[in-house]
C-alpha cells in the first residue's frame, strides 16, 4: 500500500538512489573543498583578529602601567626636587649666615688689630714725645744753666720747639 | 483579443520527474540533471572563489563565508554545543546548501522551459519526491549509524526495544500483560516513527516546492504579467524557509539520535 502511495508521488527507488548518490558527490565536494578552505580561512582570520585584540589589550595594559609608572616617577621627581630646593635653600642661608659671621669676625679682628696698631702708635708716639720732652727739658735746663736764655729767647725757643 | 495575449497556457508538470534516458538501467530524470547542474555550478563557483582566496575576502568569498557562518550558527543553535556542531556540520551544511541552491535555482525563469523532445530538461530537484526522500532517508541512515557508534549496538537496540521497561512491567501483578502490551506498542510506534520521519520531512519539502511550481504555472496561465511576480517574490522567502525547516529538522533528528558530548555524561 505504501509502495502504491509513493508510486503516485512519482517515487522510483532507482531515481531516488541516483539522486542520493549525486547529492553525496556534492557533499564530498563541499566537505573536502569548500568547507575545508572556508573553515581554514575563517579560522585564520579569527585567530588574527583575536591576536590583534590580545595585542591591543596587552598594549593598553602596558600603556596604563606606563602611565602609572610615569606618574610615580613624576611624583618622586617632584618630591626629590622639593627636597633639593629646600636643601639648597637651607645651604644658601647657612652660607650667607656663615659668611656674615665670618665677615663679622674678620671685621672685629681687623678692628682689634687697628685698635692695637693705634694703641701701639700712640704708645710709641707717647714714648717718643717723652723722649723729646726729656731732651727738651734737658736742653732747656742746660741753656738756662748757661745763662743763654732770657725771657725773649725762652719764648722763641718754646715756639720753635712746638712747631 | 481573447485574453491569451496576457496569459501563457502551460501544462502543469507531472508529480513525478520525466525520465530522459537510462544509464546501466538507472533512469536519468530531469531532476537528476538539475542536481548535476548544481554540482557543475558549485564546482565552477568554488574554483572561481578559491582561486583568489585571501585573508581579506572579495565579494564572492565574503558571500560564501556569510552563508557558511549562518548555517554554522543555525546548527549550533539547535545542537547547543561545539562538539556536536563540528561533528554534524559538513553533512547538515551540505543539505542546507543543496536544498537552498535547488530551491532558488528552481525560481530562475526559463530554466524549466528548456526542453528536449517536448520534455523539460531540468526540474527543481526538491520538487521531486525521489530527491527529497533519498536525501532524508540517506541522512537518517547516517544518523542511525551515528547513534549505533555513540550508544553501541545493544544501547541502540535498547532505545527501541525497552527490555528493562518490560521487566519492570512484568512485576506489576495481574495488570502486567497490559503494561507489557502498551510498552511494546509504544516501541513499535517509535520504530514506525523513525520511518515516518524520513517520509514526513521529504513530503513537507517536496509538497511545498511542487505546490510552488504548480501555483506559478496556474498564475501564469491566468495572467502572465505582474501577478506571478508577487508569487515569485513570495517564493524567494518560501525557498529560504523550506531550506531552514528541512536542515533544522535533520539537525533535530541528529540530536535525538546522537549520544551526549564525551565528558559530559551524567551531567
Amino acid at each position: 500500500m505504501i509502495g502504491e502511495v509513493l508510486g503516485k508521488l512519482g517515487f522510483d527507488w532507482k531515481v531516488a538512489l541516483a539522486n542520493l548518490v549525486n547529492f553525496l558527490i556534492i557533499y564530498y565536494l563541499l566537505r573536502n573543498v569548500v568547507f575545508k578552505k572556508l573553515g581554514a580561512a575563517i579560522k585564520e582570520r579569527q585567530e588574527r583578529i583575536q591576536k590583534g585584540l590580545d595585542d591591543a589589550k596587552r598594549a593598553e595594559s602596558a600603556l596604563v602601567m606606563a602611565e602609572v609608572e610615569k606618574d610615580s616617577i613624576l611624583k618622586d621627581a617632584h618630591k626629590e626636587s622639593k627636597v633639593i630646593l629646600e636643601d639648597a635653600d637651607k645651604k644658601g642661608k647657612k652660607i650667607v649666615s656663615d659668611a656674615k659671621t665670618l665677615a663679622g669676625e674678620e671685621a672685629s679682628k681687623i678692628k682689634d688689630s687697628a685698635l692695637k696698631d693705634i694703641d701701639k702708635t700712640k704708645e710709641q708716639t707717647r714714648k717718643e714725645l717723652e723722649k723729646e720732652y726729656v731732651s727738651l727739658v734737658l736742653d732747656g735746663i742746660e741753656k738756662v744753666a748757661k745763662g743763654e736764655i732770657d725771657k725773649n729767647k725762652s719764648q722763641k725757643l718754646a715756639e720753635s720747639l712746638l712747631k | 483579443m481573447n485574453g491569451e495575449l496576457f496569459s501563457f497556457k502551460r501544462d502543469i508538470s507531472d508529480i513525478g520527474p520525466s525520465v530522459l534516458f537510462d544509464i546501466l538501467g538507472f533512469p536519468i530524470t530531469n531532476s537528476t540533471l538539475f542536481i548535476l547542474l548544481i554540482t557543475l555550478g558549485l564546482v565552477v563557483f568554488s574554483v572561481l572563489v578559491f582561486r583568489n582566496k585571501s585573508l581579506v575576502p572579495g565579494k564572492a568569498q565574503a558571500f560564501f563565508e556569510i552563508v557558511y557562518e549562518a548555517i554554522h550558527n543555525q546548527i549550533k543553535t539547535i545542537t547547543g554545543n561545539d562538539y556536536h556542531t563540528k561533528r554534524v556540520f559538513p553533512i547538515i551544511a551540505a543539505i542546507f546548501l543543496f536544498v537552498g541552491v535547488s530551491n532558488y535555482l528552481g525560481l530562475v525563469p526559463g530554466l524549466s522551459s528548456i526542453t528536449l523532445d517536448g520534455q523539460s530538461l531540468f526540474r527543481t530537484a526538491t520538487a521531486d519526491f525521489n530527491t527529497t526522500f533519498g536525501l532524508a532517508f540517506g541522512a537518517l541512515v547516517v544518523l542511525h549509524l551515528v547513534s549505533i557508534k555513540d550508544f553501541g549496538i545493544l544501547g541502540y537496540i535498547g532505545k527501541y526495544i525497552p527490555v528493562n521497561q518490560i521487566k519492570e512491567d512484568l512485576k506489576k501483578g495481574v495488570l502486567s500483560p497490559i503494561y507489557v502490551f502498551v510498552t511494546i506498542l509504544i516501541a513499535c510506534l517509535d520504530i514506525v516513527g523513525e520511518f515516518a520521519k524520513a517520509i514526513s520531512v521529504s513530503l513537507r519539502l517536496f509538497g511545498n516546492m511542487y505546490a510552488g511550481d504548480v501555483l506559478t504555472t496556474i498564475l501564469i496561465s491566468i495572467f502572465a504579467f505582474i501577478l506571478p511576480s508577487f508569487w515569485v517574490a513570495f517564493g524567494l522567502l518560501g525557498a529560504l524557509i523550506q531550506t531552514i525547516v528541512f536542515g533544522s529538522l535533520i539537525t533535530v533528528f541528529y540530536m535525538q539520535a546522537a549520544g551526549p558530548e564525551p565528558g559530559t555524561e551524567g551531567k
